[in-house]
């Protein structure tokens, strides 16, 4: 068998070009299945992680009008109103109400915030940002690294006080020199102190809110809110579960929970993103794209199986002579269809791991001037190489065949 | 040890069919060395191929060493070739992608001898025909005599029951020639039973027994009582 593979390396790299050329249709093949399936998994994690916050567990529950959850509730950037007429009662959340939705070993923490969009100003500067107006659970959900000052005190976040926990962005923008540490800045013509600025990073919040890194973005106690005036009053609720494959029924517990809550009047309800649903749109559209696009592949590989049925019938023919020294010194038939299929198998192998590498280099470099997320397809990968070399070994066989059968003085006869 | 009984061979040209060998008997024992000598389209080639199991007559009996060869499977027949008997062809036929040393292994590799052993008999087997240097050299890179003798070490590595050898001369130069037909005497005096085909009369004097081929039969059966040198 060694021997074998050592003798199909000599035969292909004998003829580079022709191999080369042979190889053609399989590296195609394989390429554009790894490149396609690569943008697929890539498409797939980012969307995942979009709509679930992957690294820590947490599901936004939505407070929405009923046409909007009849929507699914895939439509994230609703959240927070959006352009929807007003609900027609504004609910309040108070902690009783949290602690009774908090189901023991499902439920870790909910956090309930007030977010919106506005500007800051601190003398002639300006920043875009958004406001998140939360408690300490929020950080418990999602951590912050501060940078500079301090975080909001417990003290503050109880009394309602003016401060403001801004990111580097925002700071950037406000403060383009010297310390923003104890300015006033003001939101909503209402000034506020900071006393921290937190490091910007691309985090699961970002990913979680379609964020884009970068953006201002200023935190505030959240019993500082009403100080702003009612620009938006919906409560956003947060809730992590223990474990990823609880997040939804930790999400329904709490959404029903707030629901019972609600005035009887009210027609917006609680809900959760339907994840499920989302999921399979995702996956029905990535099957359909995934059967098109295989369909090409296969048959690219099934041409490039033909050529080197083609180019292995071609080699049989040229090495008449030598199968007929081999048969005459005693290699029997299977020794001869064993060297002729490792060859074929070999060189399409060789075709489907350069499939392979250009794929996933050709995904890579899409992923990298699209901006479009890239992941590795393992699976996908070893189902290549194996199945490149399955294409070497069945379209090998019918050459194979023919060498085996030779008679030995026929084949010693050619010239 | 080789006896070719009533051996009857024709082929068939479109519906016609074409008489080669007629009626051919002949005993050739251990140890013997024989030269089967004739004009082109005497035959001789064809009773090398059925010598040489590649190629079974139309009628007749083969016993090589108390089996009967004929009705054999082609892989029956590929172990028989590769057991009993060595090869020498006129062209060498020796594999141009491999060194001279796994052209003499190939009939190990087929028998399935371990890697080590091998490769200690192809050594000892190129030793013999004065080429210990030579192991690692491709075809391209030897001349026409060590090709032969290359080709020679190939047929003796298995220990076979005789060598065939197809007008081993045929593409060498006379010193060449002159030093495989020493090399074959000296081979035959060890034991080695020889069955060479040749046309060439000069040839033929190297061996002890002369068998001569004219349309298909034997028309004289010589032997000679001392070598020609």
């Amino acid at each position: 068998m060694l021997d074998n593979l050592k003798l199909s390396f000599q035969s292909i790299f004998a003829h580079k070009m022709r191999s080369v050329l042979t190889m053609l249709g399989v590296i195609i093949g394989i390429a554009s299945i790894i490149a396609i399936v690569a943008m697929i998994e890539g498409q797939k994690e980012s969307l995942k992680s979009s709509l679930v916050g992957t690294g820590n567990n947490s599901i936004a529950i939505m407070f929405q009008s009923p046409e909007a959850a009849a929507m699914g509730g895939s439509d994230m950037v609703m959240m927070g109103g959006g352009e929807e007429d007003p609900p027609d009662v504004i609910p309040t959340i108070t902690d009783e109400q949290l602690e009774e939705a908090k189901v023991p070993d499902l439920v870790k923490s909910i956090a309930v915030f007030y977010q919106n969009y506005t500007q800051a100003y601190h003398l002639n500067n300006l920043s875009d940002s958004e406001l998140y107006a939360v408690d300490d659970k929020y950080f418990s959900i999602f951590p912050i690294k501060m940078l500079e000052g301090r975080k909001i005190a417990p003290v503050e976040h109880k009394n309602g006080s003016q401060v403001a926990m801004i990111n580097e962005a925002t700071r950037d923008a406000l403060f383009p020199e010297g310390s923003a540490i104890n300015q006033v800045i003001e939101l909503n013509k209402v000034p506020f102190r900071v006393v921290g600025v937190y490091a910007d990073e691309k985090s699961e919040e970002d990913n979680m809110f379609m964020m884009d890194a970068g953006m201002g973005k200023i935190y505030l106690p959240k019993s500082a809110w009403p100080h702003l005036g009612s620009f938006n009053d919906i409560p956003q609720v947060l809730v992590q579960a223990y474990h990823s494959d609880q997040l939804e029924e930790a999400g329904q517990v709490v959404a029903d929970s707030l629901n019972s809550q609600l005035p009887a009047t009210s027609t917006w309800q609680y809900s959760i993103p339907d994840l499920q649903q989302i999921m399979e749109d995702i996956n029905e559209f990535n099957q359909a794209f995934t059967l098109l696009l295989g369909g090409i592949a296969s048959i690219s590989l099934l041409v490039g199986g033909i050529g080197v049925m083609n180019i292995m019938l071609v080699s049989v023919t040229e090495r008449t002579r030598e199968i007929g020294i081999k048969k005459a010194l005693g290699a029997k038939r299977s020794v001869i269809l064993w060297q002729f299929l490792t060859e074929s198998a070999v060189l399409t192998s060789i075709g489907g791991i350069i499939g392979v590498l250009v794929g996933l280099g050709g995904a890579k470099a899409i992923s990298y001037f699209a901006h479009l997320p890239f992941a590795a397809p393992v699976p996908a990968i070893i189902g290549s190489v194996v199945f490149s070399m399955a294409v070497g070994i069945i379209f090998g066989l019918i050459p194979s065949m023919k060498a085996a059968k030779m008679k030995p003085i026929d084949a010693l006869r050619y010239e | 040890m080789i006896h070719l009984k009533n051996i009857n061979k024709s082929y068939w040209i479109g519906k016609e069919e074409v008489p080669i060998l007629h009626n051919i008997n002949l005993s050739i024992e251990e140890g013997e060395y024989v030269s089967i000598m004739g004009p082109s389209g005497s035959g001789k080639s064809t009773i090398m191929n059925i010598l040489g199991c590649l190629d079974t007559p139309t009628s007749g009996e083969y016993i090589l060493d108390g089996n009967s060869v004929l009705s054999r499977k082609e892989n029956e027949l590929s172990k028989i070739r590769n057991e009993y008997i060595g090869f020498v062809f006129q062209n060498f036929n020796l594999l141009p992608r491999l060194t001279a040393l796994d052209n003499v292994q190939l009939p190990l590799v087929y028998a399935k001898v371990n890697k080590k052993e091998r490769k200690e008999l192809a050594i000892d087997a190129l030793t013999k025909v004065g080429l210990k240097d030579r192991v690692n050299f491709k075809p391209t890179q030897l001349s026409g005599g060590q090709k032969q003798r290359v080709a020679i070490a190939r047929a003796l590595i298995n220990k076979p029951k005789f060598i065939l050898a197809d007008e081993p001369t045929g593409a060498l130069d006379t010193a060449s020639s002159e030093q495989v037909m020493n090399l074959f005497t000296e081979l035959n005096k060890e034991g080695v039973t020889i069955v060479l085909i040749t046309h060439e009369e000069e040839i033929a004097q190297y061996a002890k027994r002369s068998i001569f081929l004219r349309d298909g039969a034997i028309i004289k059966d010589e032997r000679r009582e001392l070598h020609a040198r």
